[in-house]
């Protein structure tokens, strides 16, 4: 029979962790690009899973440290050595990135946290220092972690402006740590974003599911 | 069946005075998960023939105890492990060099581990790029221990069991 004392004692434990209160300020004010960090390394995972080598580069010089975008940014942008990942596939590159913005038909730019596009016309981008267009985009995610509940807002946002990269995006979706009944109803319909929800490290069968939906669209996008 | 000296209110009460001192801003996303969200994550259980129904009720003290658990969860065990998995697939990574043309060289990840310290450094910006102008280094170097995550997962657990003892392993989101 535990008393309040023990319960006391037991929540000071967690606090006084290394990763517990002191680290709470940190992980506060990082914790959304922890998450896009980690959805990140599922989509270098998916391209091990399918064969791939994937390669850290940076923008400007070896990616040490890596460095991942606090914002929105431009593919081109030259204000720090930001990190993404190659990897080729039957012959095609491919480059994972974060927060990078996107021009979409209507000509507004959209930042996607995470998304793959074609290596050649990222070359060409950063050359021409020009915004992607939506033809390069392979795929691309929205990522939200949430200590507590998931805003429904963001899922009708994303469902906008997924709309605005045009028909060619092949793999979109909402990955969350959290959930939402309401949302995962709201993506039910085809051609929405595929509901990541629950998407966490403390849920492998969900991890299974992210990377096999990206490794089937890889092998699909470069079938010949 | 076995039960505490206190009651789930006096433990919710215990836990978000404790947070309160030591990592408000964790209070304040618990208080928000109880308070707002979470009432209409509540799935009627009758729901009518067309499909599901979601409903609006008050949180039962136990229930909000396990939101509350559930949200000091994500912040102490999950965004560490966040961090570690991103860590680990890149560093199952090659490492290549700037963006033009890649190149295999001699690089290899244990390399530059070795240059840099312990571990690969993952940065992350807390400026977007327009604030992040002339603000050079402002940018957060996140790092895990994956023992500590594994110690913080258990501190968890022992309070989440010690809590909720007659709760099995569910977890509230």
């Amino acid at each position: 029979m535990a008393s309040l004392s023990d319960l006391e004692a037991a929540i000071d434990e967690l606090l006084d962790h290394p990763l517990g209160a002191a680290h709470f300020q940190l992980v506060t004010q990082t914790a959304e690009k922890a998450y896009e960090a980690y959805v990140f390394g599922l989509c270098l995972r998916a391209a091990r899973e399918v064969g791939a080598v994937p390669e850290l580069r940076g923008i400007a010089a070896s990616p040490v440290p890596f460095v991942f975008r606090g914002g929105p940014g431009k593919i081109f942008s030259d204000l720090r050595n930001y990190g993404y990942a190659y990897f080729a596939m039957n012959g095609q590159g491919f480059e994972v990135h974060l927060n990078v913005e996107f021009k979409g038909t209507s000509g507004m730019l959209h930042e996607l946290d995470v998304s793959i596009l074609r290596h050649v016309d990222a070359n060409k981008c950063r050359t021409r220092s020009i915004d992607p267009s939506t033809a390069s985009l392979i795929a691309g995610w929205e990522c939200k972690f949430y200590g507590g509940r998931l805003d429904k807002n963001l899922g009708r946002a994303f469902v906008g402006l997924i709309d605005d990269m045009g028909a060619n995006v092949r793999l979109s979706g909402m990955c969350s740590n959290s959930t939402h009944p309401q949302l995962r109803d709201y993506f039910r319909p085809a051609r929405r974003p595929h509901p990541h929800f629950l998407l966490t490290p403390l849920n492998k069968s969900n991890e299974d599911v992210f990377v096999n939906v990206l490794k089937a669209e890889l092998k699909k996008a470069t079938s010949s | 069946m076995e039960t505490n000296e206190f009651n789930d209110r006096q433990a919710l009460d215990m836990l978000l005075t404790k947070l309160g001192e030591r990592a408000p801003e964790i209070m304040l996303a618990v208080q928000e998960a109880i308070n707002g969200g979470a009432f209409e994550l509540v799935e009627r259980k009758n729901g009518d023939a067309v499909g599901q129904n979601y409903g609006v009720r008050r949180l039962s003290d136990k229930e909000a105890l396990m939101v509350a658990l559930g949200v000091v969860r994500s912040f102490v065990v999950e965004v560490p492990k966040f961090v570690s998995s991103a860590e680990e697939s890149i560093k199952l990574s090659n490492l290549g060099e700037p963006s033009s043309e890649g190149r295999d060289g001699p690089w290899n990840l244990m390399a530059v581990s070795r240059a840099v310290g312990d571990s690969l450094r993952i940065r992350i910006d807390d400026q977007t790029e327009e604030r992040f102008i002339g603000e050079a280094d402002t940018a957060w170097e996140l790092s895990v221990d994956h023992d500590q995550v594994k110690t913080a997962e258990e501190r968890m657990t022992k309070l989440y069991k010690l809590a909720c003892i007659d709760q099995g392993a569910e977890w509230l989101r």
